[in-house]
């Protein structure tokens, strides 16, 4: 299970990067258009790209510090123990299910996208789309990996007897 | 596929699974799972990653990171301590002088920042001890904290404004702009309050200490101009340049995280591990906030899909609303969400299902979300389920009682109403701004 906490650490160092990386292609394209009035063709390929990869990739970390905002005033007034049987559950019957499947279908998505070698329909750049769909999938694999620690954790703790 | 009954059902299962403490953003997306599940079989998981895929290639929301890390790194850069220190050395003279330097400072890291836990537990650890020093009442030493810190959900650039905006379909700039009128209104009462209740009870807000204040102009001016003036000017950069349409929002974010470094390295506090808490900080926001507007997006689609618009519709019309009465009730109930929702899902849950209606009855959709923006802020500090009690709670100082909390707010939360029946009276205090944006 440590495994898992560290893959996520691993990947949130990998989103942290693209963050910075994400402030200096703004400041590169606010120099290029502004001051040289040449805009860039792939800033904005970038943006939605470093944007969206960034998030999913940091959400099993976010879950592993607690850091997704959950309603709880009720939950704390039951006994620990029951609360961690509950929250065991509904993290391995409920969430569990929905972002395996999501992640599958993600998974596939960028194997398609690979073989098929697809690029961005719209944009002017055409980017390939399959290192930011493999990056969404394993961002969700991820998550789904915390997903189960984190019920695995509730069940031990409330089986424990001096909760 | 329509089966409003299934839609119906969607909601009461979203409130069981968050009430029994399951992350708010699990709850919207197993919920839009399992009724997609219901309605449409196997594509259920396909159709799910397409809205998946909407939100993570939506370029808009990539400015979310960019306000986040800046102000993450804003509350790092050291210039919290030096601005407290010019509020003080400006306001103190008056009747409450530590209070309004709290709320001061509040506008303007709130200004830098969207997050509002952050910026009331920063502000609340250097004037809380302050104000007990000088025997400020509690209640309002409480209410000064929470109601500060809750501007951030307000002042711009807030991050609540570019979700809100981005789901109700309207220009970031022209909500940005219509909302700083409301916003500075909003402050001032707050202040008026704080100089009033002082002026008349000097016991429960003494004025400083001359000795305290007795410092050479010029050196005055010297700390005003370092601490002050950058932290103004970035923030008037940042979002000067959105509203009046010369950058995107995103790019303006992005200047304005490059400013909140440099400033920073102005301070010679930057180091590696206050650029990586700041990151880190960034990226647990970041990754909370939009998992959720990924999860209302499926929840709505879904909601929709299975007929809740004609669902919606089929209420307002029983009811026989006219347009006045419909912005009261929807008030209402963003009111009564927030005592149990965070902001993010009411916003992605509610927007896409009322904004229809409102274009359709021809209500401005941008002046309606100021009034509702205020009323979420306001459900945010209205006891007894008020988010910003719970902050407060956590540094308190041990002879603060919680009944002193839930007192202390009241005067500010009757501000906030306040403000919300002037933008309702008088619409031109939101629309007037816009009609100077982007050109």
């Amino acid at each position: 299970m440590t495994i898992i906490d560290r893959l996520s650490s691993a990947l949130a160092v990998v989103a942290g990067v693209m963050v910075i990386l994400l402030i200096g292609v703004m400041i590169y394209e606010v120099v290029c258009r502004y001051v040289f009035n040449a805009p860039t063709l792939w800033a904005s390929d970038m943006t939605y790209m470093l944007g969206g990869a960034l998030f999913v990739l940091s959400a099993a970390f976010a879950l592993k510090e607690k850091g997704h905002v959950s309603i709880d005033f009720l939950a704390q007034m039951l006994p620990e123990r029951l609360r961690c049987l509950i929250s065991g559950l509904l993290m391995a019957c409920v969430a569990l299910p929905a972002f395996t499947a999501i992640s599958w279908v993600a998974a596939n998505k960028a194997i398609s996208a690979y073989e098929r070698g697809s690029v961005d329909p719209v944009s002017a750049f055409a980017p390939k789309l399959w290192p930011f769909y493999s990056i969404i999938s394993i961002g969700l694999a991820a998550l789904s990996l915390q997903i189960l620690v984190t019920a695995i954790r509730d069940f031990t703790k409330a089986a424990q007897r001096h909760a | 596929m329509h089966d409003p009954l299934l839609a119906g059902l969607m909601f009461p299962a979203l409130f069981a699974l968050i009430l029994l403490g399951l992350p708010v953003s699990f709850s919207l997306i197993a919920t839009a799972f399992g009724f997609a599940l219901l309605s449409f079989g196997d594509i259920a998981p396909n159709q799910l990653f397409r809205f998946l895929d909407s939100v993570a290639s939506n370029p808009t929301y990539a400015a979310i990171p960019l306000f986040v890390f800046m102000g993450a790194m804003l509350e790092r850069s050291g210039i919290a301590v030096r601005l407290f220190d010019a509020m003080r050395l400006w306001l103190g003279r008056l009747p409450g002088g530590l209070a309004l330097a709290a709320i001061s400072m509040c506008a303007i890291f709130a200004a830098g920042t969207g997050i509002v836990g952050a910026v009331e537990v920063m502000v609340g650890m250097m004037a809380i001890p302050a104000m007990q020093k000088y025997r400020y009442s509690n209640d309002l030493i409480a209410g000064t904290i929470c109601a500060g810190g809750s501007l951030g959900t307000m002042i711009p650039p807030s991050i609540v404004v570019v979700v809100y905006a981005t789901q109700a379909q309207v220009s970031i700039g022209d909500m940005f702009a219509a909302i700083v009128l409301p916003s500075l209104l909003m402050v001032a009462f707050f202040l008026g309050y704080a100089l009033l209740r002082c002026a008349v009870r000097p016991q429960d807000g003494p004025p400083l200490a001359a000795d305290e204040l007795a410092i050479p102009l010029n050196e005055k001016l010297r700390i005003t101009a370092t601490s002050l003036l950058p932290a103004l000017a970035l923030v008037f950069a940042v979002v000067g340049s959105i509203m009046a349409g010369i950058a995107a929002p995103t790019e303006a974010a992005g200047v304005g995280a490059l400013g909140t470094i440099l400033l920073t390295l102005f301070y010679g506090e930057l180091k590696a591990s206050v650029l990586w808490l700041a990151t880190r900080a960034t990226l647990v926001i970041t990754a909370m906030v939009m998992l959720i507007v990924v999860g209302g997006t499926m929840f709505t689609s879904i909601f929709q899909a299975n007929g809740g618009r004609q669902l919606i519709q089929g209420f307002l019309d029983a009811m026989n609303l006219t347009p006045n009465q419909t912005i009261l009730v929807i008030l209402l109930i963003i009111m009564l969400l927030g005592f149990v929702l965070d902001w993010i899902s009411i916003v992605l849950i509610c927007v896409p299902i009322y904004d229809p209606l409102l274009r359709a009855a021809g209500i401005d959709p941008i002046w309606f979300g100021v009034l509702a923006i205020v009323a979420i802020q306001t459900s945010y500090l209205t006891p007894p389920m008020a988010p910003s009690l719970f902050y407060l709670r956590s540094i308190a100082p041990p002879d603060m009682s919680y009944r002193q909390m839930a007192f202390g707010v009241m005067p500010f939360v009757l501000c906030q109403l306040l403000v919300l029946l002037v933008v309702f009276l008088l619409p031109g205090t939101a629309t007037w701004l816009t009609s100077f944006v982007g050109f």
